[in-house]
């Protein structure tokens, strides 16, 4: 097969596939790097903004196709390493629209690797998640593909396995 | 016990051994990997008072020790099908990369191509293995932003130095008295029009 010989382009990488493992095995480093030079919470808000800028980048490429929140997420997971997460509607408003809505993930793929759940005190391990799911509710709100009319969303880990917790769980507040 | 030459039933054994556990693995888009690269040294940049050259080191350093993990993991399998023989280490690289990239690994490292400490044609006299990037994982990520600040940072070394920490894990665990220096003596950043990575093998001191 000859080779073609560049740099080459985003458009080159997205769709083709690498093994989840090799994320796993290098986010703990990047954790452990924040939490030595920031605070946890700065750590967190590291790896948010980490995760923000990667889902923006790919955003530029990428163009999801689902119209509900729920399939949008199961999107945004299958394409970045797997995984799926269930719901749950805390709070509704005057209209019964939801206004809080936990996510589940009892399978996160960040805070294990393989059987090997790691545990990070002070910071909520996979707080990236957040910053993909927010990131994307946004733009798609802003794209206005949604069925569901919200203005915008704030996404927030409330619990990590990777910081000790039985399951990842992560709050979306809509506003509309 | 580790054997001298990988023979015809294990290569066969490892052909199908690679294509089941890439098949079975979990896997997440390439782009995305690389832009976790990208984005992860630009936030170690603006921590480390924006130097670029210690933020891609430190990400360098990362990748390689994770490449040890990695392969670890399931080195397991591997030593099936590892021998002592140099020859064979070009076969064990390229089982190692189809289990990072699956059959798309192609398009992003050339065979990699072992040269003998006395061929004629090496200079430096010491064994070396040397692989062609004809597309970089890396650069492919990073066009948009100022390429010219990346010139002289080695961004490509985050890749190369975790396959030699991989050729040196394979060295260590079937004892072969070697240390791997790894050099990219091409780069795309650089102007070369492919990327070049030489891993040079030095015998350990006793």
């Amino acid at each position: 097969m000859p080779f073609e010989y560049s740099p080459g382009k985003p458009e080159d990488l997205f769709g083709k596939k690498a093994r989840v493992l090799v994320a796993q095995m290098t986010y703990p480093d990047l954790v452990h790097f924040l939490l030595q030079h920031r605070t946890p919470e700065q750590a967190e808000e590291d790896l948010r903004d980490i995760a923000t800028r990667i889902c923006k980048k790919l955003l530029e490429l990428w163009k999801p196709k689902a119209t509900t929140v729920l399939k949008l997420i199961k999107e945004l997971l299958g394409l970045i390493w797997g995984g799926d997460m269930t719901f749950k509607i805390v709070q509704r408003d005057d209209h019964k629209r939801p206004l809080l809505v936990k996510f589940i993930d009892k399978n996160c793929k960040l805070c294990q690797s393989g059987e090997e759940v790691l545990e990070v005190s002070g910071i909520h391990y996979c707080s990236a998640v957040s910053g993909f799911v927010e990131y994307l509710l946004n733009y798609t709100a802003q794209k206005g593909t949604m069925k569901l009319k919200y203005k915008s969303t704030d996404v927030r880990t409330t619990e990590s396995k990777g910081s000790g917790g039985t399951q990842c769980i992560h709050f979306c507040t809509f506003t509309y | 016990m580790v054997r001298k030459k990988i023979g015809f039933f294990q290569k066969f054994l490892a052909e199908v051994g690679k294509r089941l556990m890439w098949w079975r693995a979990e896997k997440m888009d390439l782009y995305v990997l690389a832009l976790m690269a990208r984005e992860t040294v630009i936030k170690y940049r603006e921590i480390l008072n924006g130097d670029l050259q210690q933020a891609a080191n430190t990400l360098k350093e990362q990748f390689a020790s994770s490449a040890r993990t990695y392969l670890q993991s399931f080195m397991s399998q591997l030593k099936l099908i590892v021998s002592k023989d140099l020859n064979d280490m070009q076969f064990m690289s390229e089982i190692s990369l189809y289990s990072i990239l699956g059959p798309d690994y192609r398009k992003f490292f050339s065979n990699i191509r072992y040269v003998s400490a006395d061929d004629p044609s090496n200079p430096e006299k010491l064994h070396k293995f040397v692989t062609i990037v004809p597309k970089c994982v890396l650069c492919s990520s990073i066009q948009d932003l100022k390429v010219e600040e990346y010139k002289d940072t080695g961004y490509g070394e985050i890749i190369a130095n975790a396959l030699g920490s991989l050729l040196e894990l394979i060295f260590d665990y079937i004892e072969l008295p070697y240390t791997v220096e790894v050099k990219e003596t091409r780069c795309f950043m650089r102007g070369s029009p492919y990327g070049e990575v030489v891993m040079f093998l030095h015998e350990k001191k006793k």
